[in-house]
């Protein structure tokens, strides 16, 4: 009989992200149902979730910090850590997947033996390598750009190489109870409890035929108690049930089975609701960033801010919120009886009952799944921003790039502010595509001498310099063109990793990743003069032919 | 000798390694792995 296909996933970050995880390795066990996973996870993150992690993984290591600590010795603790490896090891994986990229895991999966590593890791001298090119995409535009297009699972899902679209579902709930979660992990992410005050006396002064479950963790059992003590419920105790601090996630995953609809922040309990997919609404705030960690769900709405500011980052310090005011209430309460009513809605519908004032600084996405996987799409009308037109056009390329599948996007409307932006990085373009052919010349030239009888040891080491000269001017032309900041360091990155024992077989991957860069870029640019081309003639078109 | 001045001085010899850009034994990883996760919780 043939062995099993191994493969091991290392999670190391927090309980939604374990969800995440838990999504994606479970659409590639739907795939393959004969690959063994095995998930390797923090206690205090993935313990909580093990009636869930059983569906789909076949082992699961639970470890925590301090349990290496127990006699309270630095010598026993190494020792306790080498005999964790120690036992890891002797699963014999074939693939190590490491999707949590942090420098914990980056070490455990250097130490981790197998055929095969993914993501963040490290080789014997302690560098950081990152060598497959989604793992790429993650570390240079997700953790460093807003301008990624997908979301999370989608990227873990192609890393462990699923290929179809999970719409897999634990049943389709429906008897007039909404759980609400207002909280999340950070006070810039979660709105104050007069908001959610606000939302919970509408819905139940408006809808007799509903309740409400309030659900969270001991932590935030003082907001919740601010939430239900306000004079503005005091009619409606009968009708709420705060389950905040009581319950386990399993009791909450009961809660959300027997719902009609979700509300809530971008946290773990949203990904919870996913699970289900049943009709959310995600109120995105703060640091977060909608396209990338809003939950996998086709019956999503997401509603986030239009402030400049927004999406914010977690060293930044805000005390105003002012993103916290751009999503309205009454937008909110709008949207959910839509939901309760149909399980979903369009700005038609939403336009009766708010005005185009309530939703003038908001955007509202609704999530669908397209070829690729799960995408958002603004509802309301507002025009979009530059922003959202290259997330768009970024969404196309990487699909194609990354996993050779071809999206259909409708070109979205935008003002002639987007407009100009859009025309000023066609000339950006232009310099890239330069650069990136001169990148091709030089490791061209570098491998020609290689080619000679008698190569030139100084011919080679002035092509490097020279291939080192076009990162040193990308980085020039992303000051001036922000906007492809995700293509100048996704290339960036995927050359620092460019696979090779000697300079010949780093400067043929180099070699490739420049003539990758190059179309790419030409397709960037052919992108722009697409979605412009019918509005050029509104505004001074100076960038050069790409 | 605190646990804490153990790992400093454990890290520090292996930080003249990777600094002299030298091949880190596998105890040395072990050693690193461990001390980002008291990193990362504090």
């Amino acid at each position: 009989m043939q062995n099993k296909f191994k493969m091991a996933f290392i999670q190391l970050t927090r309980i939604g992200d374990v969800i995440q995880t838990f999504t994606a390795a479970r659409q590639l066990k739907n795939e393959n149902p004969n690959v063994e996973l095995t998930l390797i996870a923090r206690k205090k993150f993935a313990q909580g979730l093990d009636f869930l992690l059983r569906d789909v993984f076949d082992n699961i290591v639970y470890f925590e910090t301090k349990d290496f600590f127990t006699k309270k010795s630095l010598k026993s603790a190494r020792i306790e850590v080498h005999n964790f490896v120690h036992d890891l090891n002797k699963y014999e994986f074939d693939i190590v997947m490491n999707l949590s990229f942090n420098k914990s895991s980056s070490y455990l999966a250097s130490l981790i033996k197998a055929k095969h590593k993914m993501g963040l890791h490290r080789n014997n001298r302690s560098e950081l390598a990152v060598n497959d090119k989604w793992s790429q995409f993650i570390y240079s535009n997700v953790m460093a750009s807003t301008l990624n297009p997908f979301n999370l699972v989608d990227i873990y899902k192609h890393i462990a190489g699923a290929k179809e679209v999970d719409v897999t579902t634990y049943q389709v709930p429906k008897d007039g109870v909404i759980t609400i979660h207002p909280f999340a992990s950070s006070k810039k992410k979660s709105w104050g409890a007069n908001k959610w005050n606000e939302v919970i006396y509408k819905l139940l002064k408006d809808r007799l035929d509903i309740s409400i479950i309030l659900v969270g963790a001991p932590n935030d059992q003082e907001k919740a108690k601010q939430i239900i003590e306000s004079p503005m419920l005091a009619n409606f105790g009968d009708r709420i049930t705060n389950n905040v601090g009581e319950n386990s996630i399993e009791d909450t995953f009961h809660d959300l089975s027997r719902s009609q609809l979700f509300i809530g922040h971008d946290s773990m309990v949203s990904h919870l609701a996913a699970l289900f997919r049943m009709p959310s609404l995600i109120i995105s705030l703060g640091t977060v960033r909608p396209h990338e960690s809003s939950p996998y769900n086709d019956r999503a709405y997401t509603l986030s801010p239009r402030n400049k500011c927004f999406p914010c980052t977690v060293q930044e310090r805000c005390d105003l919120l002012p993103c916290h005011t751009s999503v309205n209430h009454q937008v909110v309460v709008a949207a959910a009886k839509n939901l309760l009513d149909k399980g979903e809605f369009a700005w038609s519908d939403l336009s009766q009952h708010v005005t185009p004032f309530h939703v003038d600084n908001v955007s509202i996405y609704k999530s669908s799944f397209d070829e690729f996987g799960i995408k958002l799409t603004e509802v309301t009308k507002n025009n979009v921003s530059h922003k959202d037109v290259f997330r768009t056009m970024y969404r196309i390329l990487w699909s194609y790039y990354l996993a050779n599948v071809e999206v259909s996007i409708d070109t979205p409307e935008f003002n002639n502010d987007t407009l100009r932006i859009l025309n000023n990085h066609l000339e950006g373009t232009n310099y890239l595509f330069e650069l990136y052919g001169h990148g091709f010349n030089f490791c061209n030239r570098i491998l020609d001498e290689t080619e000679n009888e008698n190569p030139e040891i100084k011919e080679i080491q002035a092509g490097v310099s020279k291939v080192a000269e076009i990162d040193g001017l990308c980085n020039v032309t992303k000051r001036s063109f922000s906007q492809l900041a995700p293509l100048i360091d996704f290339f960036y990155v995927n050359r620092a990793n460019a696979a090779g024992n000697n300079i010949i077989e780093i400067t043929n991957n180099n070699l490739i990743s420049f003539h990758d860069s190059s179309n790419i870029v030409a397709i960037l640019a052919d992108l722009i003069e697409k979605t412009i081309g019918p509005r050029i003639g509104t505004v001074n078109r100076n960038g050069p032919e790409v | 000798m605190s646990i804490q001045e153990e790992i400093h001085s454990a890290l520090n010899d292996i930080q003249t390694k990777v600094n002299e850009g030298l091949e880190l034994s596998e105890n040395e990883l072990e050693m690193l792995f461990l001390s980002s996760l008291i990193e990362e919780e504090a």
